[in-house]
């Protein structure tokens, strides 16, 4: 896949172990990303994942805003994550405040969060993953040559998008989710006609299935530390809420020491942070670190899906992370079906926000699509916020990508593949993680390794 | 539009007995006094022994008897004739209805009801139309309820005992948007078809202020050149009115207007007669008691359907009230009365006069820097009819709809014509313009409310403006001109 | 009644012998385009799920990082969300307006900033250092202002995420050449129509009174306060807010003002 911006650097003398890879702005990716790669007799000179996304400052303009707005202002940092950093937010926000929110108010936030796992799976599943199986370059061509996948895949992201629009307005910059609380009390037709809509999507998400048995992943696995929220007391795959485990320490630890876990890292040629755990240089986060960690609590039907597809605990090809994502689709199809059933059994009231009991320092988490989200909070005596800190989870995951693709260019070299190929299955890797760069964007309270 | 008013129908002999012993007291008094004289006289005729042919009052006497026996006589058989004249004009079946005595400004008592009457007549008008109807909404914020017209699937979501509705049902006959036709371009030239919603709707819980306001609207697009898709809507709407017995919230002047009251504009008006009055005194009903108050409530027909909707209930929670029972709906009426204050400190009929000589008035101005022009006030009002007309193209854009969308006329764009000049630019000329409208204009062009006291555009407004005030003010500035 | 319309009404497309009939000139060359911002306005694009393949029927996407490889500068229209907020930014949108026959700004980061126009009040050591630290000099950034600060802009669609009803309309007015206007009143004469309690009536401080409409009143209908991200309809509402926030709630005009800032739609410069 060779964009025209893609500076190819013309090299005479360039043999199978001279490469120099550089792609500004990766395309299908949500955000502004360059790669650059250097190969000099086979050895990398010098490879970056640059995120040249413009910084935003997100955790600075917080700062003296009161509490109420944090889930609006955050969820701004990126329009395909939103419900997640909404999610995330509210959590914080309400450790931070002593609130404890009704069970209806959680469960209305758990379907919403499985509309956008939903949208943002088959998004980028679709949109942005399959033209590289399929050989386009976008999903345009595709409507041409492949018109039921691409009418199937609209059908299904309308659907996902639905979900968000009757519990939360809309799914971009969701509105009814508030700390406290949701302002909006969908009707009981609405979400009957949306379980109808999920039942009968059912089929469509079976020709996915196939549809994605049907392209040949790359092989390539590297040694890597998983690592993702895990509802460790309950039984529930975790996306809402959890604790904190990984495939290479599985003792849980509460989202409340996530620095214990996470340790954040400024690098010069990327706005966004990188991250390390304590016992990795890098990590991955996402729905392979999910899968990873809670294959068990999957629901059935996508445990069928999982073996079917032959992808099995614990996987280390980054690039079954879109076979993870497949999977996980299945799962929240038929959790949005049980929490819309719980729903409408036992019958929505409408309730008021609850109120703050104190104002603290307080940290939240969420499962978003690209992996573990946490924000945490500090709130002075009058509400106003005075200290934030975000980790995205595309942030967690750079410093990992290099390191996949150090470990695959000498492997593609050593293949035989040209530049062009070699570029190509590093947009695809880079893809694969689905990364979301103005996510990443943010940073703070750093901690220098100098 | 309207259907003509019910006229009297016949009667069953149980009813007509009834009516006889209720509908009219002056029986209630000359039967027993005619029984009383007879029995007195018979006494004295018989206790006493005549002695020596008839004295003067004996003579007496006997007159009073035969006057008595006569006046009995005449009366049983002008009764007799009664009862005879209406078993013969005696209906078949359902419940029959009579209108009973007229009182109020055309008001009658048409019929008694049980609210379990109500409620399945309400479900059987539910099978053959979309019920539409107040329902208690509550927010997140802690707020207390407000109450809308929503489409409700069953009758007992309609809750008949609202204050107000924050909007009128003026949305049911002329939706807030609505697309009048669609066009289509084939073969270069273009075609249109009218979209005409023909679906039959019934509103059920409609206040007199609001059926006032749907008498407006109807002449505004009966009248002139006719309107096919609000006159469709308007033919296929079944309209069942409730009265208020109280001012619904503070503040509204519906009673200055006399708009609290309606006698059209409904095919059935309910009145919750024994939420006000004692039912005590009402005899041969079997809810209506000292105990069961409340569960009643009494109706008036306003066209031939409503007559019919009714004659097809339980006969049983169906009643026809006669004689004494009217003076519960007079007593509800005279209490009603009472209870609307009187808010505008002007009589109503003067109030176009007052607003004729307001056009210079200081208050304009001063009261419209507040005004945001956001419109509230005009989309709440039940009577604002103005609107604006769109035309959106389709994807191909071969097609599209034309579209019609609510407009009012304190939004700083509607007087704006081709060329860019804006009749009333300033606010305080909008807020001038609406006022004489709703106070005087619209009355003189329709001949009926522009304004119906509702209080709506007063709680909506966002800066507080309120008309009752301008009213009251320009009527103050109108008495210290007269002086 | 008017018996030559039929009185029927079935709302859809023609059917595919009326569409084949009709001619259209060459399809417009689009493009979507990123500053700084979310890109949800761009994503808003794509969840126009019913009507996608019909947009794309009707014009060609040549250049869209977030949803195509191909990249092309020969464009008719072009879209760009998010805010100007780096020297990068400055070059990019000077670019993209040499590129773009028609420029519309989408979002409210394109059309007043944006979110991004937090930052503008607080001083931008601070702001810098806050979130990098000592390597706060790695990262260039300047005040965040509206691409109409740098270059000309033909049509504006604001809104936190633009609204992509309004993207659409304007897509059918560029493809007919029919005018195209932002909607000149209020937020609450469509929050009215929708028959919402009103929450200002309520005492929550919603912003719907002086804020475009055009966004259908999304937030209200779903419980929450008007937040402005349409922008300021007109200096007579931002006077008459002044007047009755602080009449009504005892709420200072700064106070007003630092609400209104949370999409930037408050700025001294742009409000005459």
């Amino acid at each position: 896949m060779i964009n025209e911006d893609s500076v190819l650097e013309r090299n005479d003398r360039l043999t199978s172990r001279d490469v120099a890879i550089s792609v500004k702005h990766i395309t299908r990716v949500e955000g502004h990303g360059n790669l650059s790669v250097n190969v000099k007799d086979g050895e990398i000179t010098n490879l970056e994942l640059a995120i040249v996304e413009s910084p935003r400052f997100f955790e600075s303009f917080l700062r003296g805003r009161p509490w109420s707005d944090a889930p609006h202002i955050t969820c701004r940092i990126c329009g395909i994550c939103s419900v997640g950093h909404t999610t995330a937010s509210v959590h914080a926000m309400e450790s931070a405040c002593g609130i404890q929110v009704t069970p209806q108010t959680d469960r209305l936030r758990k379907l919403i969060l499985m509309g956008e796992e939903l949208q943002s799976h088959w998004l980028h599943l679709y949109f942005l993953a399959v033209p590289d199986y399929l050989g386009v370059g976008s999903v345009i061509p595709l409507a041409g040559s492949h018109p039921d996948v691409v009418q199937r895949a609209l059908r299904m992201k309308k659907l996902a998008n639905d979900i968000c629009g009757v519990v939360g307005g809309r799914h971009i910059h969701p509105i009814a989710v508030h700390v406290g609380g949701v302002t909006h009390f969908p009707k009981a037709e609405d979400l009957l006609g949306l379980k109808k809509r999920l039942e009968a999507a059912r089929e469509d998400a079976r020709e996915m299935v196939e549809l994605f048995a049907s392209l040949a992943v790359p092989h390539f696995e590297r040694d890597t530390e998983y690592l993702s929220l895990k509802d460790v007391g309950g039984g529930e795959y975790a996306f809402y809420d959890g604790d904190i485990v990984s495939t290479k320490d599985p003792s849980p630890t509460p989202v409340s020491s996530y620095r214990d876990r996470v340790i954040e890292t400024v690098v010069p040629h990327s706005a966004a942070k990188h991250c390390r755990t304590p016992i990795s240089d890098t990590y991955a986060v996402g729905a392979l670190a999910r899968f990873n960690n809670n294959f068990e609590q999957l629901h059935p039907k996508a445990k069928e899906v999982a073996s079917a597809l032959g992808l099995r605990a614990i996987c280390m090809n980054p690039y079954h992370n879109n076979t993870a994502q497949l999977v996980e689709t299945i799962h929240c199809m038929e959790v949005a079906i049980e929490l819309i059933d719980e729903l409408l059994t036992i019958g929505i009231r409408p309730e008021p926000l609850v109120q703050p009991t104190r104002f603290e320092r307080g940290a939240g988490a969420a499962e978003v699509p690209r992996g573990v989200l946490f924000h945490e909070y500090g709130v002075d005596e009058h509400g106003t916020i005075e200290m934030a800190n975000l980790v995205i989870p595309t942030g967690q995951n750079l410093a990992n990508i290099e390191a996949d693709m150090r470990a695959l260019v000498p492997q593609l070299l050593a293949d035989g593949l040209d530049r062009d190929a070699i570029t190509m299955r590093l947009e695809m890797l880079v893809r694969a993680y689905d990364p979301c760069i103005s996510c990443a964007t943010h940073i703070l309270d750093v901690e220098w390794v100098d | 539009m309207q259907h003509p008013p019910v006229n009297s129908k016949p009667r069953s002999l149980g009813r007509v007995l009834c009516a006889i012993f209720f509908g009219h007291p002056q029986v209630i008094v000359l039967v027993p006094l005619s029984i009383g004289i007879l029995v007195h006289a018979i006494v004295r005729l018989t206790h006493e022994e005549p002695t020596h042919g008839f004295t003067p009052a004996e003579l007496v006497r006997c007159a009073g008897v035969l006057t008595a026996l006569t006046m009995f006589a005449g009366l049983s058989i002008f009764y007799l004739v009664i009862v005879i004249m209406g078993i013969l004009q005696k209906s078949g079946n359902g419940n029959s209805v009579t209108a009973t005595r007229s009182t109020t400004e055309g008001l009658r008592l048409d019929c008694i009801i049980t609210r379990k009457f109500l409620l399945e007549r309400i479900a059987e008008l539910g099978k053959s139309r979309t019920l539409i109807g107040p329902v208690a909404r509550s927010d997140s914020h802690g707020h207390a309820p407000q109450h809308f017209y929503e489409v409700v699937k069953r009758p007992d979501e309609i809750a008949l005992d609202f204050g107000y509705c924050v909007y009128g049902p003026k949305g049911v006959l002329l939706p807030a948007r609505e697309t009048l036709l669609q066009f289509d371009r084939v073969d270069g030239q273009f075609k249109a078809r009218a979209c005409i919603d023909d679906r039959p709707t019934a509103i059920v819980g409609v206040h007199p202020c609001d059926l006032h306001a749907i008498e407006t609207l109807d002449v505004v697009f009966r009248d002139g050149p006719s309107d096919t898709h609000y006159l469709t809507r308007r033919e296929n709407t079944f309209i069942v009115g409730i009265d208020c017995a109280r001012p619904c919230t503070d503040g509204v002047f519906c009673g200055d207007i006399g708009t609290n009251l309606a006698a059209g504009g409904f095919d059935v008006m309910l009145y919750p007669l024994f939420d006000v009055v004692d039912a005590s005194a009402l005899r041969g009903f079997k809810c209506v008691g000292p105990e069961s108050n409340g569960r009643c409530l009494g109706a008036m027909f306003g066209t031939e359907a409503g007559r019919r909707w009714f004659e097809g209930g339980p006969k049983e929670d169906f009643y026809i009230p006669e004689g004494k029972d009217i003076e519960i709906f007079d007593a509800y009426l005279d209490q009603k009365r009472e209870a609307f204050p009187q808010e505008i400190e002007a009589d109503w009929k003067d109030v176009p006069r007052i607003l004729g000589r307001s056009y210079d008035s200081l208050l304009w101005k001063a009261t419209s820097n507040r005004c945001y022009s956001c419109g509230s006030c005009n989309l709440v009002c039940p009577t604002c009819y103005c609107f604006d007309i769109q035309d959106e193209n389709d994807l191909p854009v071969e097609s599209g709809r034309r579209e019609r969308t609510w407009d009012g006329c304190m939004l700083r764009e509607f007087a704006s014509v081709a060329g860019g000049h804006n009749f009333r630019d300033a606010s305080a000329n909008r807020l001038r313009h609406r006022i004489l409208r709703k106070g005087a204009w619209i009355q003189q062009q329709t001949g009926h409310h522009g304004c119906v006291g509702c209080g709506r555009c007063d709680r909506a407004c966002t800066a507080q403006i309120s008309i009752k005030q301008i009213m009251n003010q320009l009527a103050e500035e109108a008495r210290h001109a007269g002086n | 009644m008017n018996t030559d319309f039929e009185t029927s009404c079935s709302i859809g497309l023609p059917d595919e012998a009326h569409r084949s009939s009709v001619s259209i000139g060459a399809k417009p060359r689009v493009a979507v385009f990123s500053l700084t911002g979310c890109e949800g306005c761009s994503l808003a694009i794509l969840e126009l799920e019913d009507q996608l393949l019909d947009v794309l029927g009707a014009i060609e996407i040549v250049n869209f990082r977030e949803a195509i490889s191909e990249r092309s500068w020969d464009i008719d229209i072009g879209f760009v969300d998010g805010a100007v907020s780096t020297p990068d930014d400055v070059e990019e949108v000077k670019r993209f307006r040499e590129a773009c026959g028609t420029l519309v700004a989408i979002g409210a980061c394109a059309c007043l900033g944006g979110i991004n126009t937090l930052k503008n009040h607080q001083p931008e050591d601070s702001y810098r250092r806050y979130v990098y630290g000592d390597r706060a000099k790695w990262f260039d950034t300047q005040e965040a202002k509206p691409i109409s600060a740098f270059v000309k802009v033909d049509y504006e669609l604001p809104g936190c995420p633009m609204v992509k009803e309004e993207f659409l309309r304007l897509v059918k007015c560029l493809l007919v050449g029919r005018p195209f206007r932002l909607p000149e009143y209020a937020v609450c004469v469509e929050c009215k129509k929708r028959g919402n309690p009103c929450l200002y009536e309520k005492g929550i401080v919603c912003l719907g009174p002086i804020t475009r409409a055009g966004c259908d009143a999304i937030c209200p209908s779903f419980g929450s306060r008007c937040e402005a991200c349409r922008g300021i309809l007109s200096a007579e509402a931002l006077r008459a807010a002044g007047l009755n926030l602080q009449e009504r709630y005892d709420i200072p005009l700064e106070k007003v003002l630092s609400e209104l800032r949370f999409y930037g739609a408050y700025q001294e410069e742009t409000i005459s």
